[in-house]
Protein backbone atom coordinates (compact mmCIF):
# COMPACT_ATOMS: atom_id res chain seq x y z
CA UNK A 1 0.00 0.00 0.00
CA UNK A 2 2.64 2.35 1.14
CA UNK A 3 4.81 1.17 -2.73
CA UNK A 4 1.47 2.28 -4.12
CA UNK A 5 0.89 5.76 -2.82
CA UNK A 6 4.69 6.66 -3.10
CA UNK A 7 4.41 5.39 -7.10
CA UNK A 8 1.13 7.80 -7.35
CA UNK A 9 3.26 10.40 -5.94
CA UNK A 10 6.74 10.53 -7.37
CA UNK A 11 5.35 12.01 -11.19
CA UNK A 12 3.60 14.89 -9.30
CA UNK A 13 6.94 15.40 -7.19
CA UNK A 14 8.95 15.12 -10.36
CA UNK A 15 6.76 17.41 -12.10
CA UNK A 16 7.02 19.94 -9.66
CA UNK A 17 10.30 19.67 -9.29
CA UNK A 18 10.42 20.59 -12.85
CA UNK A 19 8.62 23.13 -12.55
CA UNK A 20 10.48 25.10 -9.78
CA UNK A 21 13.77 23.87 -12.21
CA UNK A 22 12.47 25.47 -14.51
CA UNK A 23 11.33 28.86 -12.92
CA UNK A 24 14.67 29.27 -11.30
CA UNK A 25 16.64 29.01 -14.79
CA UNK A 26 13.94 31.55 -16.43
CA UNK A 27 14.49 33.75 -13.39
CA UNK A 28 18.47 33.30 -14.09
CA UNK A 29 18.13 34.34 -17.56
CA UNK A 30 15.36 36.97 -16.84
CA UNK A 31 17.83 38.40 -14.79
CA UNK A 32 20.68 38.62 -16.91
CA UNK A 33 18.74 40.95 -19.67
CA UNK A 34 16.60 42.81 -17.60
CA UNK A 35 18.14 45.76 -16.93
CA UNK A 36 19.72 46.15 -20.54
CA UNK A 37 15.73 45.44 -21.87
CA UNK A 38 14.83 48.04 -19.74
CA UNK A 39 17.52 51.01 -21.11
CA UNK A 40 16.75 49.59 -24.88
CA UNK A 41 12.59 50.00 -24.16
CA UNK A 42 13.47 53.22 -22.28
CA UNK A 43 15.39 54.67 -25.16
CA UNK A 44 12.69 53.59 -27.04
CA UNK A 45 9.50 55.07 -25.84
CA UNK A 46 11.14 58.06 -23.44
CA UNK A 47 10.29 57.20 -20.17
CA UNK A 48 10.29 54.68 -17.31
CA UNK A 49 6.94 53.77 -16.51
CA UNK A 50 6.16 52.76 -20.65
CA UNK A 51 9.61 50.86 -20.75
CA UNK A 52 8.80 48.84 -17.38
CA UNK A 53 5.38 47.99 -18.70
CA UNK A 54 6.70 46.65 -21.65
CA UNK A 55 9.56 45.06 -20.24
CA UNK A 56 6.94 43.24 -18.07
CA UNK A 57 5.04 42.40 -20.78
CA UNK A 58 7.45 41.12 -22.83
CA UNK A 59 8.35 38.96 -19.68
CA UNK A 60 5.38 37.42 -19.72
CA UNK A 61 5.00 36.64 -23.43
CA UNK A 62 7.95 35.27 -23.09
CA UNK A 63 7.51 32.77 -20.88
CA UNK A 64 4.29 32.06 -21.71
CA UNK A 65 5.05 31.39 -25.22
CA UNK A 66 9.07 30.36 -25.29
CA UNK A 67 9.87 29.20 -21.44
CA UNK A 68 10.00 25.19 -22.63
CA UNK A 69 12.25 26.27 -25.41
CA UNK A 70 15.77 24.87 -25.35
CA UNK A 71 17.68 27.53 -23.27
CA UNK A 72 20.48 28.46 -25.96
CA UNK A 73 17.23 29.78 -28.20
CA UNK A 74 15.85 32.18 -25.48
CA UNK A 75 18.35 35.25 -25.67
CA UNK A 76 17.05 35.89 -29.44
CA UNK A 77 13.23 35.15 -28.63
CA UNK A 78 13.22 37.15 -26.03
CA UNK A 79 14.59 40.29 -28.01
CA UNK A 80 11.95 39.22 -30.36
CA UNK A 81 9.24 39.81 -27.99
CA UNK A 82 10.81 42.91 -26.78
CA UNK A 83 10.99 43.76 -30.08
CA UNK A 84 7.66 43.36 -31.27
CA UNK A 85 6.31 44.54 -27.99
CA UNK A 86 8.12 48.03 -28.80
CA UNK A 87 6.96 48.33 -32.08
CA UNK A 88 3.29 47.38 -31.30
CA UNK A 89 3.85 50.03 -28.60
CA UNK A 90 4.47 52.85 -30.95
CA UNK A 91 1.45 51.08 -33.42
CA UNK A 92 -0.89 51.96 -30.74
CA UNK A 93 0.50 56.00 -30.25
CA UNK A 94 -0.12 56.32 -33.69
CA UNK A 95 -3.72 55.08 -33.47
CA UNK A 96 -4.53 56.82 -30.12
CA UNK A 97 -3.12 59.74 -31.83
CA UNK A 98 -4.79 59.08 -34.76
CA UNK A 99 -8.70 58.88 -32.69
CA UNK A 100 -7.59 61.42 -30.56
CA UNK A 101 -7.37 63.94 -33.46
CA UNK A 102 -10.85 62.85 -34.91
CA UNK A 103 -12.77 63.32 -31.55
CA UNK A 104 -10.80 66.65 -31.05
CA UNK A 105 -11.50 67.94 -34.68
CA UNK A 106 -15.14 67.18 -33.71
CA UNK A 107 -15.32 68.18 -30.49
CA UNK A 108 -14.44 71.77 -31.97
CA UNK A 109 -16.73 71.42 -35.21
CA UNK A 110 -19.22 71.29 -32.62
CA UNK A 111 -18.15 74.21 -30.56
CA UNK A 112 -17.42 71.89 -27.52
CA UNK A 113 -14.69 71.94 -24.74
CA UNK A 114 -11.37 73.58 -26.23
CA UNK A 115 -9.00 72.52 -23.46
CA UNK A 116 -7.64 69.11 -24.15
CA UNK A 117 -6.59 67.48 -20.82
CA UNK A 118 -3.71 65.71 -22.19
CA UNK A 119 -1.87 68.64 -22.67
CA UNK A 120 -1.95 69.51 -18.94
CA UNK A 121 -0.31 65.72 -17.87
CA UNK A 122 3.10 66.22 -17.03
CA UNK A 123 5.49 65.50 -20.05
CA UNK A 124 6.94 61.55 -19.29
CA UNK A 125 10.00 62.05 -20.88
CA UNK A 126 11.37 65.07 -18.99
CA UNK A 127 14.10 63.44 -16.57
CA UNK A 128 13.03 60.02 -14.38
CA UNK A 129 15.39 58.43 -12.26
CA UNK A 130 17.10 56.69 -15.04
CA UNK A 131 17.58 59.91 -16.46
CA UNK A 132 18.82 61.61 -12.77
CA UNK A 133 21.39 59.17 -12.80
CA UNK A 134 23.30 59.94 -15.52
CA UNK A 135 26.09 62.11 -14.53
CA UNK A 136 28.33 62.81 -17.08
CA UNK A 137 28.28 65.66 -19.56
CA UNK A 138 28.90 62.12 -22.50
CA UNK A 139 26.20 59.87 -21.07
CA UNK A 140 23.81 62.36 -21.54
CA UNK A 141 25.08 62.99 -25.43
CA UNK A 142 24.97 59.73 -25.86
CA UNK A 143 21.24 59.18 -24.55
CA UNK A 144 19.98 62.27 -27.18
CA UNK A 145 21.77 60.87 -29.50
CA UNK A 146 20.34 57.32 -29.15
CA UNK A 147 16.88 58.43 -28.32
CA UNK A 148 16.85 60.98 -31.61
CA UNK A 149 17.65 57.95 -33.88
CA UNK A 150 14.73 56.61 -35.90
CA UNK A 151 13.06 53.39 -33.84
CA UNK A 152 14.60 50.81 -36.14
CA UNK A 153 18.02 52.45 -36.91
CA UNK A 154 18.06 52.78 -33.09
CA UNK A 155 16.77 48.57 -32.65
CA UNK A 156 19.56 47.81 -35.27
CA UNK A 157 22.48 49.36 -33.80
CA UNK A 158 21.29 48.28 -29.50
CA UNK A 159 21.13 44.70 -31.29
CA UNK A 160 23.77 44.24 -33.12
CA UNK A 161 26.41 46.57 -31.24
CA UNK A 162 25.19 46.15 -27.76
CA UNK A 163 23.91 43.13 -27.19
CA UNK A 164 26.16 41.57 -30.16
CA UNK A 165 23.77 39.41 -32.53
CA UNK A 166 25.42 39.07 -35.64
CA UNK A 167 23.73 40.84 -38.71
CA UNK A 168 21.87 37.72 -39.14
CA UNK A 169 20.06 36.85 -35.94
CA UNK A 170 19.44 40.87 -35.66
CA UNK A 171 17.48 40.71 -38.85
CA UNK A 172 15.56 37.62 -37.43
CA UNK A 173 14.76 39.28 -34.18
CA UNK A 174 13.97 42.60 -35.72
CA UNK A 175 12.11 40.93 -38.86
CA UNK A 176 13.22 42.20 -41.32
CA UNK A 177 15.74 40.97 -44.25
CA UNK A 178 20.14 41.41 -43.69
CA UNK A 179 20.02 44.25 -46.28
CA UNK A 180 17.60 46.37 -43.66
CA UNK A 181 19.52 45.86 -40.73
CA UNK A 182 22.97 46.92 -42.57
CA UNK A 183 21.16 49.88 -43.72
CA UNK A 184 19.83 50.62 -40.75
CA UNK A 185 23.15 50.21 -38.93
CA UNK A 186 24.55 52.01 -41.63
CA UNK A 187 22.78 54.98 -40.80
CA UNK A 188 23.07 55.07 -37.20
CA UNK A 189 26.12 54.55 -36.82
CA UNK A 190 26.57 57.62 -39.33
CA UNK A 191 23.65 59.88 -37.57
CA UNK A 192 25.56 58.65 -33.59
CA UNK A 193 29.22 59.82 -35.45
CA UNK A 194 27.69 63.17 -36.30
CA UNK A 195 25.85 63.83 -32.96
CA UNK A 196 28.32 62.89 -30.71
CA UNK A 197 31.31 64.48 -32.43
CA UNK A 198 32.57 66.10 -29.71
CA UNK A 199 32.71 63.47 -27.14
CA UNK A 200 34.80 61.66 -29.13
CA UNK B 1 37.16 57.66 -38.42
CA UNK B 2 39.64 54.66 -39.16
CA UNK B 3 39.00 51.42 -38.33
CA UNK B 4 40.99 51.64 -35.18
CA UNK B 5 39.45 54.86 -33.46
CA UNK B 6 35.39 53.18 -34.50
CA UNK B 7 36.48 49.91 -32.89
CA UNK B 8 37.20 52.03 -29.92
CA UNK B 9 34.43 54.56 -30.37
CA UNK B 10 32.06 51.49 -29.98
CA UNK B 11 33.62 50.10 -27.00
CA UNK B 12 33.11 53.56 -25.14
CA UNK B 13 29.24 53.87 -26.59
CA UNK B 14 28.75 50.10 -25.04
CA UNK B 15 31.03 50.63 -21.63
CA UNK B 16 28.54 53.80 -20.97
CA UNK B 17 24.87 51.66 -21.93
CA UNK B 18 26.34 48.60 -19.69
CA UNK B 19 26.61 51.77 -17.08
CA UNK B 20 23.64 53.07 -17.38
CA UNK B 21 21.84 49.45 -17.56
CA UNK B 22 23.86 48.60 -14.35
CA UNK B 23 23.55 51.88 -12.20
CA UNK B 24 19.99 52.02 -11.48
CA UNK B 25 18.71 53.51 -8.38
CA UNK B 26 17.32 50.98 -6.13
CA UNK B 27 13.34 51.89 -6.92
CA UNK B 28 13.19 51.45 -10.42
CA UNK B 29 15.54 48.07 -9.66
CA UNK B 30 13.06 47.19 -7.10
CA UNK B 31 9.51 47.84 -9.60
CA UNK B 32 11.82 45.37 -11.70
CA UNK B 33 12.12 43.04 -9.86
CA UNK B 34 8.54 42.86 -9.38
CA UNK B 35 8.12 43.22 -13.12
CA UNK B 36 9.95 40.15 -13.57
CA UNK B 37 8.06 37.79 -10.57
CA UNK B 38 4.41 39.21 -11.69
CA UNK B 39 5.67 37.71 -15.30
CA UNK B 40 6.90 34.59 -13.97
CA UNK B 41 3.92 33.78 -11.92
CA UNK B 42 1.60 34.67 -14.74
CA UNK B 43 3.71 33.27 -17.80
CA UNK B 44 4.25 29.86 -15.50
CA UNK B 45 0.22 29.49 -13.92
CA UNK B 46 -1.29 26.45 -15.71
CA UNK B 47 -4.55 27.11 -17.55
CA UNK B 48 -3.28 30.32 -18.19
CA UNK B 49 -6.38 32.35 -20.38
CA UNK B 50 -5.23 32.95 -23.97
CA UNK B 51 -7.88 30.76 -25.08
CA UNK B 52 -10.34 31.90 -22.19
CA UNK B 53 -10.06 35.30 -22.99
CA UNK B 54 -9.67 34.93 -26.65
CA UNK B 55 -13.58 33.95 -27.75
CA UNK B 56 -14.29 37.18 -25.52
CA UNK B 57 -11.91 39.63 -27.50
CA UNK B 58 -13.12 38.09 -30.44
CA UNK B 59 -16.72 38.96 -30.00
CA UNK B 60 -16.02 42.84 -28.54
CA UNK B 61 -13.58 43.37 -31.91
CA UNK B 62 -16.97 42.21 -33.49
CA UNK B 63 -19.21 44.35 -31.56
CA UNK B 64 -16.78 47.27 -32.15
CA UNK B 65 -16.39 46.67 -35.60
CA UNK B 66 -20.35 46.62 -35.91
CA UNK B 67 -20.96 49.51 -34.40
CA UNK B 68 -18.60 51.95 -36.04
CA UNK B 69 -19.17 50.48 -39.37
CA UNK B 70 -23.29 51.13 -38.43
CA UNK B 71 -21.81 54.66 -37.42
CA UNK B 72 -19.68 55.53 -40.25
CA UNK B 73 -22.70 54.35 -42.50
CA UNK B 74 -25.46 56.19 -40.94
CA UNK B 75 -23.41 59.43 -41.61
CA UNK B 76 -23.40 58.71 -45.00
CA UNK B 77 -26.99 59.73 -46.34
CA UNK B 78 -26.43 56.91 -49.66
CA UNK B 79 -25.72 53.62 -49.59
CA UNK B 80 -21.63 52.90 -50.58
CA UNK B 81 -19.34 49.78 -50.61
CA UNK B 82 -16.63 50.01 -47.04
CA UNK B 83 -14.43 52.77 -47.07
CA UNK B 84 -10.89 52.72 -46.44
CA UNK B 85 -11.67 54.72 -43.39
CA UNK B 86 -13.52 51.36 -42.06
CA UNK B 87 -11.15 49.55 -43.00
CA UNK B 88 -8.61 51.27 -41.08
CA UNK B 89 -10.32 51.82 -38.05
CA UNK B 90 -11.61 47.66 -38.25
CA UNK B 91 -7.74 47.78 -38.42
CA UNK B 92 -6.74 50.34 -35.44
CA UNK B 93 -9.32 48.57 -33.52
CA UNK B 94 -8.09 44.74 -34.21
CA UNK B 95 -4.20 46.06 -33.13
CA UNK B 96 -5.97 47.88 -30.07
CA UNK B 97 -7.60 44.67 -28.93
CA UNK B 98 -5.15 42.05 -29.80
CA UNK B 99 -1.56 41.84 -31.34
CA UNK B 100 -1.10 38.30 -29.81
CA UNK B 101 -1.71 36.29 -32.49
CA UNK B 102 -0.28 38.37 -35.38
CA UNK B 103 2.67 37.87 -33.44
CA UNK B 104 2.34 34.46 -33.23
CA UNK B 105 2.43 33.92 -37.12
CA UNK B 106 5.19 36.31 -37.12
CA UNK B 107 7.54 33.88 -34.96
CA UNK B 108 6.55 31.14 -36.81
CA UNK B 109 9.35 31.89 -39.11
CA UNK B 110 11.02 33.18 -36.96
CA UNK B 111 11.08 29.89 -34.56
CA UNK B 112 11.66 27.70 -38.09
CA UNK B 113 15.30 30.00 -38.56
CA UNK B 114 16.70 29.00 -34.87
CA UNK B 115 15.60 25.66 -35.79
CA UNK B 116 17.79 26.01 -38.99
CA UNK B 117 20.49 27.31 -37.04
CA UNK B 118 20.33 23.97 -34.44
CA UNK B 119 20.45 21.93 -37.36
CA UNK B 120 23.48 23.59 -38.86
CA UNK B 121 25.10 23.99 -35.52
Amino acid sequence: MIVLEYSNLRPMTDHANAAIALRGRLDGFLRTIERRALRMAQLAVGNVDDALELVQDSMLGFVKSYGHKPESDWSPLYWRVLDSRIQDHHRRQAVRRRWRVFFKADADADGEDERDPLAEVADPVTAGPLDRMHGSEAAHAIDAALRALPDRQRQAFLLRIWEGFDVAATAQVMGCSEGSVKTHLFRAMDALKKRLEDHR
Amino acid sequence: MNDHSEAAWLTQLREQLDQDARDLDAATASRLNRARQQALDAGLRKGHGRWIWLPMAMATTAAAILALTVMLRSSEPVLQPPTLAAASAADDLELLASSEELEMIENLEFYAWLEQQSLDG
